[in-house]
C-alpha cells in the first residue's frame, strides 16, 4: 500500500518537474482511488491544462509561424504495428532515445485506456480502400511514467505507394522548450505594447467579465465609461483585458451573447427572433450572421442537427 | 418524474421542480457527455428555470473543454445549485467550478442525506 502511494507521489513530483522545465504536455496517470493524493493529481493535471491553454492566448505562441515552436510528432508503423522509424522530436517528446523505440510495438507506449480504440480504428484503416486517414486522441506513456495525451492523425498507405502497408501517426505538439521560444517571440506580439497586469487590475477585469457573463444581453457603455466605472483608464482596460482573456471587452461580450444563444438554439424550441432579442442582438439577420461566423453553422442548421 | 440514462454514465431527472444529475460510475466528463447532459436538461426543463442537484462523488475527471462548457453554456436555466462532494477529488472539482462563481446560490454538501435541508434552505432564500 505504502509502495503504491509512494509511486503515485513520485508521479506528481515528476509532473511538477516537467512543468518546471516548461513541458506542459504531460499528465499524471490517474488511478481509481478517491483520496487526497488523487485530488492532488487531478489538480496538477488541471493546472497543466490551464497553463498550456493560457500560453495560446497570452501570445507566447506565435500562430503565424508555428513550426518554430511546435514539434512534428511522426511515427511510422509496419503492418504488425511495430515502430519502423520515428522522428527525433517524437522520441524526445516521449523522453526516449530513438533507437529504444525502433522495433517496439506501438501498444507498448500507449496507455491501456486507449488501446481498444486504437485496435478498432487502425483495423478499420487497414481494411478500407485507398489512402485512409482518421483523427483520434491517443495517450502515450512517456519513459518517466507520465501520460502524454496527443490528438493524432493516422494515415494508412495502400497499394501504389512506397509506404504501402505502413501506418503513420502524425501530430503537432508544443515543444517542451516553449519558455525559451516564448521569450524570443513574445516581444513581437501585442504590437510592442507590454502591459503589466497588477493584482488589483486582475480583480477589475474579472468583475467586468462577471458582469458580462451574468447579463450578456445588456449593452455595455463605451470603453472609457466602463473603465471609469471600474476605477481604471481606457488604455489599461483595453490592453489589460485583452492580455488576460485573449480578446477585447466587446469581443468578449459578443462571445458570451453567442454562447448563450447557442444553448438556446441547440437545446430549446425558442424562436430565433426571440433568442436574438434575449441575447442582446437588435436584428435577427445580424444575429444569424454573427452566429455562423462564430460557430461555422447557422442557427437553423444547429437546431436541425440537434432535433 | 422523467428519468433517462445517458450512455450508462449519468442519470438525469426532474422531480418536484428540482433537476437531479447523478453520475453512475467512475466517469470522466468530456465535452460530448457535458453537452448531452445540458441538452437533455433543457428538454426536461422546457424553458423553465430550476435548481439543480449534482452528485460529483463518482466523477474521475472533467476535461478542459467540458469544464469551460459547463461553466458557461451549462449554467443556463439553473436558478441554484447543490453539489454533493463527499471525497477530496470531488471537492477539487467543486472548487475548480467555483473559481468563477456562477450568478446564483451554490451550496456544497458532503452527502446526499443533507439534500432535504439544503432544499429547505434554498426555499427560504
Amino acid at each position: 500500500m505504502e509502495a503504491e502511494e509512494s509511486k503515485r507521489l513520485k508521479s506528481v513530483f515528476r509532473q511538477l518537474l516537467e512543468m518546471a522545465q516548461g513541458n506542459l504536455a504531460s499528465r499524471i496517470e490517474r488511478s481509481d482511488k478517491n483520496d487526497d493524493l488523487e485530488a492532488l493529481s487531478a489538480l496538477v493535471n488541471m493546472a497543466a491544462e490551464e497553463i498550456q491553454d493560457a500560453f495560446l492566448h497570452e501570445g507566447f505562441v506565435n500562430n503565424r509561424n508555428p513550426r518554430h515552436y511546435l514539434v512534428q510528432f511522426l511515427i511510422v508503423l509496419d503492418e504488425k504495428g511495430e515502430i519502423l522509424t520515428l522522428s527525433d522530436a517524437s522520441a524526445a517528446f516521449l523522453r526516449f532515445e530513438r533507437r529504444e523505440l525502433t522495433g517496439r510495438h506501438i501498444l507498448s507506449i500507449l496507455m491501456p485506456e486507449c488501446t481498444d480504440q486504437w485496435v478498432k480504428i487502425s483495423g478499420r484503416l487497414r481494411s478500407g480502400r485507398g489512402l485512409s486517414e482518421r483523427s483520434m486522441s491517443l495517450i502515450f506513456r512517456s519513459r518517466n511514467g507520465l501520460n502524454l495525451p496527443v490528438r493524432c492523425r493516422l494515415i494508412y498507405f495502400r497499394n501504389g505507394s512506397q509506404y504501402t502497408g505502413n501506418l503513420v501517426i502524425t501530430a503537432f505538439e508544443a515543444s517542451p522548450s516553449i519558455p525559451k521560444t516564448a521569450r524570443a517571440i513574445s516581444g513581437n506580439t501585442n504590437k510592442g505594447i507590454v502591459i503589466r497586469i497588477r493584482r488589483e487590475d486582475i480583480a477589475k477585469y474579472r468583475s467586468i467579465s462577471d458582469r458580462i457573463r451574468k447579463n450578456p444581453e445588456i449593452p455595455l457603455p463605451s470603453l472609457r465609461t466602463l473603465a471609469h466605472e471600474y476605477g481604471t483608464n481606457e488604455f489599461k482596460l483595453k490592453h489589460g483585458f485583452k492580455r488576460m482573456f485573449g480578446i477585447t471587452v466587446f469581443q468578449y461580450l459578443k462571445q458570451e451573447r453567442l454562447r448563450k444563444a447557442y444553448a438556446l438554439v441547440a437545446y430549446s424550441e425558442t424562436p430565433f427572433k426571440q433568442i436574438s432579442k434575449m441575447t442582446g442582438f437588435r436584428y435577427t439577420s445580424h444575429f444569424s450572421k454573427e452566429f455562423k461566423r462564430f460557430y461555422g453553422f447557422t442557427p437553423r442548421e444547429i437546431r436541425q442537427n440537434n432535433s | 418524474m422523467a428519468e433517462k440514462i445517458l450512455s450508462e454514465k449519468v442519470r438525469i431527472w426532474l422531480e418536484k421542480d428540482v433537476i437531479y444529475v447523478v453520475f453512475c460510475e467512475f466517469v470522466t466528463i468530456d465535452y460530448i457527455l457535458a453537452s448531452q447532459i445540458v441538452s437533455y436538461r433543457m428538454i426536461l426543463q422546457n424553458g423553465q428555470t430550476y435548481p439543480m442537484i449534482c452528485d460529483l462523488s463518482s466523477v474521475k475527471g472533467i476535461t478542459l473543454k467540458a469544464r469551460r462548457f459547463l461553466r458557461r453554456e451549462g449554467l443556463y436555466g439553473i436558478s441554484a445549485m447543490i453539489f454533493i462532494a463527499p471525497s477530496p477529488l470531488a471537492l477539487v472539482y467543486y472548487l475548480q467550478f467555483m473559481y468563477e462563481p456562477p450568478p446564483f446560490t451554490v451550496i456544497l454538501l458532503r452527502s446526499f442525506q443533507e439534500v432535504r435541508s439544503a432544499l429547505y434552505q434554498l426555499n427560504q432564500l
